[in-house]
């Protein structure tokens, strides 16, 4: 009550020079601070926000690399491992192991085969020189028979002279089917002599064939199991991938997520330059007040241009309701209607 | 690729909720205040979603939801208020307007991808 009524009375004195002297000087002051700081306020505001947007960019950027370079790490993997219709290098080799294995199958076959006729063929050799042999008797013992008719158609005289000439005539064939039967002897001696090695020859391919065919299966085998490894390991390869992708991701939006520290430091500049202007204004009314009475306040500080959005402000406050009353939501939470 | 609107003032709210929706597979436009955003909801007939800040120059975001669900085109589109604000008025006068949901900043990546697939699915 009694300050009350001191404060009346101080309302009550006139005017004096040196309060007024004193607003001025006050106002001058308050008008300097105000501005320093509303620019400092907006140059922190602009910094702030640059930077934020600057990480955001560099984190797009590295976001992008790490996926173009997955892309293109799958895409090489996928050539090897094949992916869809498109067969891959290992698909290819299994392919062409297949391949080979039935070229060496069929081999093996053929010269099976061709050992078994180079058997029959000594075989029937050996008989054609058997039937060379009863060839060549049977031309002796017709020569013999000719060379007796001969003797008993001179002994007959006139009269065995035309049987003279068909002995002389069978003479003649017997002696050809002998001289024929000789050489089909001898054709048949080169070919039992060539014959054998032919069969060894076979044989030996055979048992050469069959250490290629162990060798070359073994190898297969080996490329085989190289083909499955690198399969593996090209899975394993574009999961570890996938997954390092996935964590870049997360790592991402959990940065993303911190950046956006700029927005609320950006509406708490503007707030500390809404209420710094405030308090300016309630000192400059109280030192009007105090210096040249209640009539002077209407000289008081103008609103100051923060030169920042006034929706700023209005969200600060918001904020400031809701926070008082406990009932904002989560941060972060999304609520779906 | 289905396309999102965000509607933002703060080109670092804007710029990250592009991050996060891109990397997901959204494409990503952006408008800087509710006039803004309104003329490109409504020019834009393939977008699948809105984000939408409450407090904007030019228009607020619940105007905006209004002015959409008045009518007109692309009136049906889902829109989600991004926002700092948590007034239970604020948030129920969003869902009477037409909103389909509500997230307080600093919201989380994959929260906010994971909201926009559901709506857009």
């Amino acid at each position: 009550m009694g300050g009350a009524q001191s404060k009346q009375g101080l309302y009550s004195q006139p005017p004096q020079p040196e309060g007024k002297a004193l607003a001025g000087v006050v106002e001058n002051v308050l008008r300097r601070s105000l501005k320093v700081a509303v620019r400092r306020i907006g140059q922190l505001n602009r910094m702030t926000e640059s930077g934020a947007l600057s990480a955001g960019r560099s984190l797009e950027a590295i976001v992008g690399e790490a996926q173009s370079y997955a892309e293109s790490a799958r895409a090489t993997l996928e050539g090897i491992s094949g992916s869809g219709n498109q067969q891959g290098i290992a698909e290819l080799i299994a392919s062409q192991n297949h391949i080979l294995e039935s070229f060496i199958g069929e081999m093996r076959l053929q010269i099976e085969r061709q050992a078994e006729v180079a058997r029959a063929a000594l075989r029937s050799s050996s008989q054609i020189a058997n039937l060379g042999n009863e060839i060549g008797a049977v031309a002796f013992q017709s020569r013999l028979l000719s060379l007796n008719a001969s003797i008993e158609a001179g002994r007959m005289g006139a009269q065995g002279k035309a049987f003279g000439v068909i002995a002389a005539e069978m003479t003649k064939l017997s002696q050809q089917v002998e001289s024929t039967s000789k050489a089909v002897n001898e054709l048949v001696s080169v070919l039992s002599a060539t014959l054998p090695s032919v069969s060894d020859a076979a044989q030996e391919m055979r048992g050469s064939s069959q250490a290629f065919i162990t060798e070359i299966g073994s190898s297969i085998s080996q490329v085989d199991q190289k083909v499955k490894d690198l399969g593996h390991s090209v899975q394993v390869t574009l999961r570890d991938g996938d997954q390092c992708i996935a964590r870049i991701l997360r790592n991402s939006q959990d940065a993303l997520s911190s950046l956006q520290f700029q927005d609320p430091v950006a509406q708490g500049l503007v707030a500390v330059a809404r209420d710094f202007n405030h308090a300016s204004r309630t000192v400059f009314q109280l030192v009007s007040e105090c210096a040249l009475g209640r009539e002077a306040v209407s000289s008081s500080l103008p609103e100051s241009q923060v030169g920042l959005r006034r929706t700023r402000v209005e969200e600060i406050e918001h904020v400031s309701v809701v926070a008082n009353a406990s009932q904002a939501p989560p941060p972060g939470d999304v609520l779906l209607f | 690729m289905k396309r999102v609107l965000i509607v933002d003032d703060s080109a670092t709210i804007r710029q990250q909720v592009r991050l996060a929706l891109s990397q997901a597979g959204f494409d990503v436009v952006e408008a800087s205040d509710g006039e803004d955003g309104v003329a490109k909801i409504r020019g834009d007939a393939s977008i699948a979603a809105v984000i939408c800040d409450v407090n904007m120059p030019k228009k607020s975001g619940l105007e905006l939801i209004e002015e959409i669900k008045a009518g007109g085109a692309n009136s049906g589109v889902p829109i989600v208020m991004l926002t700092t604000e948590g007034q239970p008025a604020l948030v129920q006068r969003a869902k009477e307007a037409g909103a389909k949901g509500w997230i307080v900043k600093p919201f989380k990546a994959n929260l906010l991808v994971a909201a926009m697939l559901k709506l857009t699915a």
